[in-house]
């Protein structure tokens, strides 16, 4: 984890056009791994970030992109928000039904 | 089973191709998502948590093997593997790519289902007993006309964009298996003095933010001119239902505001105008064409060995539990309605495996005219067995884990999706049905409580039909922890009424040990086996329990 990641802040997060997955934006570009996000400190860098997520609407890759407070977790950067942790981490373990072996 | 025409098949095949012509140009980035949106909706796919969402309706809830194979096919070929059956009769996948779902809808169109307004402000699947044409209180089997109500809210060009959903639920029994008290429009068949089909229309029911139950608006309306007084009740509606505030659209809101005889008054000024005799027409005579379809199946006479599963019951006490809890009297006594419930111990509620289906597909063809049922309850039926198969039957649905014998017990838990896949939730709800699962799993603890309806939400939507469970479950968020409410002495069906808040709410860790207290107060206090819990809090109220939930704090 960097050192912004330590600090926490705030990240962007859309859902892919195509399959609706859950994605982040960082410097290459979006993805599913928050580790990969760049996590804006101030109110100028997330204007940045969003302006670059609205290009990313614009050619059609990403759904209803918007800002995530973030803060760093024992195991990486976690949301603060109860329902934006849940759509990081997945459903529950167990929460799917998988077929009996 | 009924069977598209011509006209039905050509307009799914035609809204399919149109969606997926809607899909390629947002593809292509000539739609934006607010243009989409409507569409996708309409076509009954969301976007929710982690991924999009495809509802499929099974219209009045029944299903045939075929259907219920693709249904397999399509778990597995574009989802995980499962699906999620709802409390409105319906099948949801949680994983399916939007680039996939042109196809998804074609898999589905050629066994003849589609998921056409399982979405967005219009008339929804319409929905009624799992029992129908089985039922020994039926009046008469009510998916004709729940099939005549799916032709015409199709596409209906008055009532495509109503202030809000609306939900119709339509019961043929003397006894009320289809919630018709919590939907807009339920409809109770009836016969009048001269033998004659009509409807006791009830009106403005629904759970949410603001749960209120149905009132009677009209005690018969004649078969065929229900589309006319529908039609009535609709225009009343789309002109003084409110679209400024999404919370107060629905119509419950509008009859509770106005009051019934005022809502009744106006309803009956519309329907002088909206009454149609060509409509009536109409409606007689596609009653009387789709009638056919649900004719009873070709029943073998099996009296000589109906017998078998009582003899079986005398000796095998696993087998004896299973038929007293699971199986329900048959209008034909050699037969049974056998009752599957997707509440195994720890399970997810409504889940269910592609395996699971298909083993299902292959016993209903075998054992139930190749016919299922889907229950509100997120259960499954086979609505035509052979007393003299049950033996055979519950056999081959242990070996598929699927005779687990709660129904109507503790642990037959009605839940949600929640804050595990939906995007509205506040709180998760399947981890906990899975805990109250667990701790309750002892059967024979169980059948001692007695019947049981235990539901839960993940928010204020209520889809978990929470406000008519005996003990109902709401999760909301609290200061950024999950927070669970609990309601009792709600129900459903007969006797519907909505429950009362208990109390502040528990946290994830608390809420199992608090339906335990709920328990033992009622198993303490009540005065013999024969008082329900239902009656036990009628009789002393809230009182005792919130003296066992709360007397410490
Ligand atoms: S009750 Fe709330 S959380 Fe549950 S499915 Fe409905 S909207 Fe989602």
């Amino acid at each position: 984890m960097n050192a912004r990641h330590r600090a926490g802040g705030t990240v962007i997060t859309a859902n892919r056009l195509p399959d609706g997955r859950v994605i982040f934006l960082g410097p290459g570009g979006w993805s599913e791994d928050i580790t990969a996000a760049t996590v804006a400190t101030d109110a100028q860098e997330l204007r940045a970030l969003e302006a670059l997520a609205r290009q990313s609407v614009a050619v059609y890759e990403v759904v209803d992109p918007y800002p995530v407070a973030v803060e760093a977790g024992p195991d990486g950067l976690l949301p603060v928000k109860l329902r934006e942790r849940r759509r990081l981490l997945g459903p529950s373990p167990g929460a799917e039904t998988v077929e009996r072996s | 089973m009924y069977r598209y025409d011509g006209w039905d098949a050509a307009f799914v095949r035609e809204r399919i191709a149109r969606f997926r012509d809607q899909v390629a140009r947002r593809l292509r980035g000539e739609l934006s998502e607010e243009e989409f949106r409507p569409w996708r909706l309409m076509n009954g796919v969301y976007l929710q948590l982690h991924a999009y969402m495809l509802r499929v309706a099974i219209p009045y809830g029944t299903l045939s093997a075929p259907q219920l194979r693709r249904l397999a096919d399509i778990a597995e070929r574009y989802d995980r593997g499962y699906g999620h059956f709802t409390t409105r009769q319906n099948i949801q996948f949680n994983w399916p790519r939007l680039v996939d779902i042109p196809d998804i809808l074609e898999a589905l169109a050629e066994v003849e289902m589609h998921a056409i307004q399982t979405s967005g402000n219009c008339i929804r699947n319409i929905t009624s007993d799992p029992w129908a044409g089985v039922a020994a209180d039926e009046i008469e089997d009510p998916r004709p006309w729940c099939e005549l109500l799916r032709q015409w809210s199709s596409d209906h060009q008055e009532f495509t964009f109503l202030p809000r959903k609306f939900k119709v639920a339509v019961s043929g029994g003397l006894r009320d298996r289809a919630a018709v008290r919590i939907h807009d429009i339920g409809l109770r068949l009836r016969r009048d003095r001269q033998g004659r089909i009509g409807f006791e229309v009830l009106l403005g029911g629904g759970l949410g933010r603001t749960p209120l139950l149905a009132q009677t608006v009209r005690d018969w309306i004649p078969g065929e001119e229900l589309l006319s007084y529908l039609t009535a009740i609709l225009r009343v509606y789309n002109r003084f239902g409110r679209r400024d505030n999404k919370y107060k659209a629905r119509i419950k809101i509008l009859v509770h505001d106005l009051g019934i005889e005022r809502f009744r008054q106006l309803v009956d000024e519309e329907y002088a105008v909206a009454r149609d005799p060509d409509l009536a027409r109409f409606a007689a005579a596609e009653i009387a064409r789709i009638r056919p379809f649900f004719a009873p199946p070709p029943y073998a006479d099996r009296a000589a060995d109906a017998a078998a599963s009582r003899h079986l019951a005398a000796i095998d006490g696993t087998f004896a539990r299973w038929l007293r809890t699971n199986t329900a009297p048959h209008r034909r006594r050699d037969y049974a309605i056998v009752q599957i419930s997707l509440k195994p111990p720890g399970g997810v509620p409504g889940n269910m495996t592609a395996a699971q289906m298909r083993a299902l597909a292959d016993l209903a063809e075998r054992y139930s005219c190749g016919e299922i049922r889907v229950t509100a309850e997120q259960n499954l039926v086979l609505p035509h067995v052979a007393r003299g198969d049950l033996p055979a039957l519950w056999e081959a649905l242990e070996t598929g884990g699927l005779a687990t014998p709660n129904l109507g017990h503790l642990s037959d838990i009605v839940a949600c999706p929640g804050l595990d896949f939906c995007a509205l939730a506040t709180a998760r709800s399947i981890p906990v049905a899975q805990a109250i699962g667990r701790r309750f799993a002892d059967l024979d603890r169980q059948y001692e409580i007695g019947p049981l309806k235990l539901k839960m939400s993940g928010c204020i939507n209520a889809c978990g039909h929470h406000h008519v469970a005996h003990i109902g479950i709401l999760g909301l968020e609290k200061r950024g922890r999950e927070s669970y409410q609990i309601t009792l002495g709600g129900s459903g069906g007969e006797e519907a009424a909505i429950g009362r808040v208990l109390g502040p709410g528990f946290g994830a860790e608390e809420i199992v040990d608090a339906v335990e207290r709920v328990i033992t107060t009622y198993l303490a206090g009540r005065r013999n086996r024969e008082e329900t819990f239902l009656d036990y809090l009628r009789r002393v109220g809230l009182q005792p329990f919130k003296d066992a939930l709360y007397a410490s704090v």
